[in-house]
């Protein structure tokens, strides 16, 4: 199963103290961005005080070279290896193809408000600390990573975030996982997938080797064989059925023998 | 909207962060982009918990993760520097 592993300049983006859940989500620009961070026990979060003035939203981003992709994959997960808090209920969704970040680039502040509202994923419910979290993508995910060189993903609050609900006063929602910057590989963040086919390629070039002889005599021109132009009138079909070409051309009066570097006259 | 880079050095592991925080009109702030300039850069070449209790309140509301919180004895600020001003 081939791995994609997430370019370096993944990004852990926040918001913190805004007087207003709106002023913490909808910011045009983070308040804080750190691309070189080795983990996060709060990579996503979605908190608010109990007096309900100090309101705080985090979201993660990252990016994937899917160039190499050209056939939509069977399958893929988003695997990140958490850390410390895993209080989940958090959602991947696509990045606007305008974001700075990409699979070469380090994200920016300013691409704190290019989240889209397409969900990559589910609501991921549950969280494992130490140990890679596997996250289902879905078919719009699958899809884009066929037609798109970026793949660029956001992780966020599912419930207060996405659905931009004003999280109650005095509560608190993290979730923390290893980010590129940690050492090595093992913790990184990455897409893993199935391959796709080009199953329909297949099945004509299957098709095909039914209706052609290995002497290249044509055997049928049916609908679907050959275009229903001549299944209407078969005499239009412009060689002789059954034989082999090109001596047996319709219309052809005098036959040649063909050889390499010319032609000989019969 | 003033732009500026933090960059921690946690001794222990070798890691360095690298921070930019930004001060936007639009976001809540408790300090002012020239306060805040003025209160990191006393930091410069200092572990986070020897800066004084003002910026280590910013630090740990701001620019740090909790789980850095209980290591900023190990967390060295090596500079602050405006960027995009």
């Amino acid at each position: 199963m081939p791995d994609i592993y997430a370019h370096s300049g993944d990004a852990a983006m926040r918001m913190d103290n805004e007087t207003t859940w709106a002023g913490a989500r909808d910011a045009a620009t983070a308040e804080t961005i750190n691309t070189a961070i080795a983990k996060l026990n709060s990579s996503v979060k979605a908190a608010v005080n109990a007096g309900g003035d100090q309101y705080d939203c985090y979201r993660y981003f990252a990016a994937f070279d899917t160039s190499g992709i050209t056939v939509k994959p069977e399958s893929a997960t988003l695997k990140l290896y958490g850390f410390t808090y895993t209080d989940a209920q958090i959602v991947v969704i696509k990045v606007n193809s305008g974001a700075t970040g990409d699979s070469s680039t380090d994200y920016v502040a300013a691409d704190f408000n290019q989240t889209s509202s397409t969900a990559y994923s589910s609501e991921i419910t549950s969280w494992t600390s130490e140990a890679y979290n596997e996250i289902t993508l879905n078919d719009t995910a699958l899809t884009d990573m066929a037609s798109l060189d970026e793949f660029k993903i956001a992780v966020i609050d599912h419930d207060y975030d996405f659905n931009n609900q004003t999280p109650p006063n005095g509560s608190t929602r993290r979730t923390g996982w290893y980010h590129v910057d940690e050492a090595g590989t093992s913790k990184d963040p990455l897409v893993s997938y199935v391959a796709g086919s080009a199953s329909g390629l297949t099945y004509s070039q299957s098709e095909a080797a039914d209706l052609v002889g290995d002497d290249y005599t044509i055997n049928s021109f049916k609908s679907g064989s050959l275009s229903n132009q001549y299944d209407r009138d078969p005499e239009q079909v412009p060689f002789s059925l059954g034989v082999r070409g090109p001596r047996h051309l319709r219309g052809r009066t005098t036959s040649y023998t063909v050889t390499l570097g010319g032609k000989e006259k019969k | 909207m003033r732009q500026f880079r933090i960059t921690i050095l946690w001794q222990t592991s070798g890691h360095t962060d690298v921070i930019t925080h930004v001060f936007h009109p639009d976001h809540t702030k408790s300090i002012t982009a020239d306060e805040f300039l003025a209160l990191m850069t006393t930091c410069v070449s200092q572990t986070i918990s020897s800066c004084s209790s003002e910026a280590q309140n910013y630090f740990t509301s701001y620019l740090i993760d909790e789980s850095q919180i209980s290591e900023i004895s190990d967390g060295l600020v090596q500079s602050v520097e405006e960027i995009n001003a």
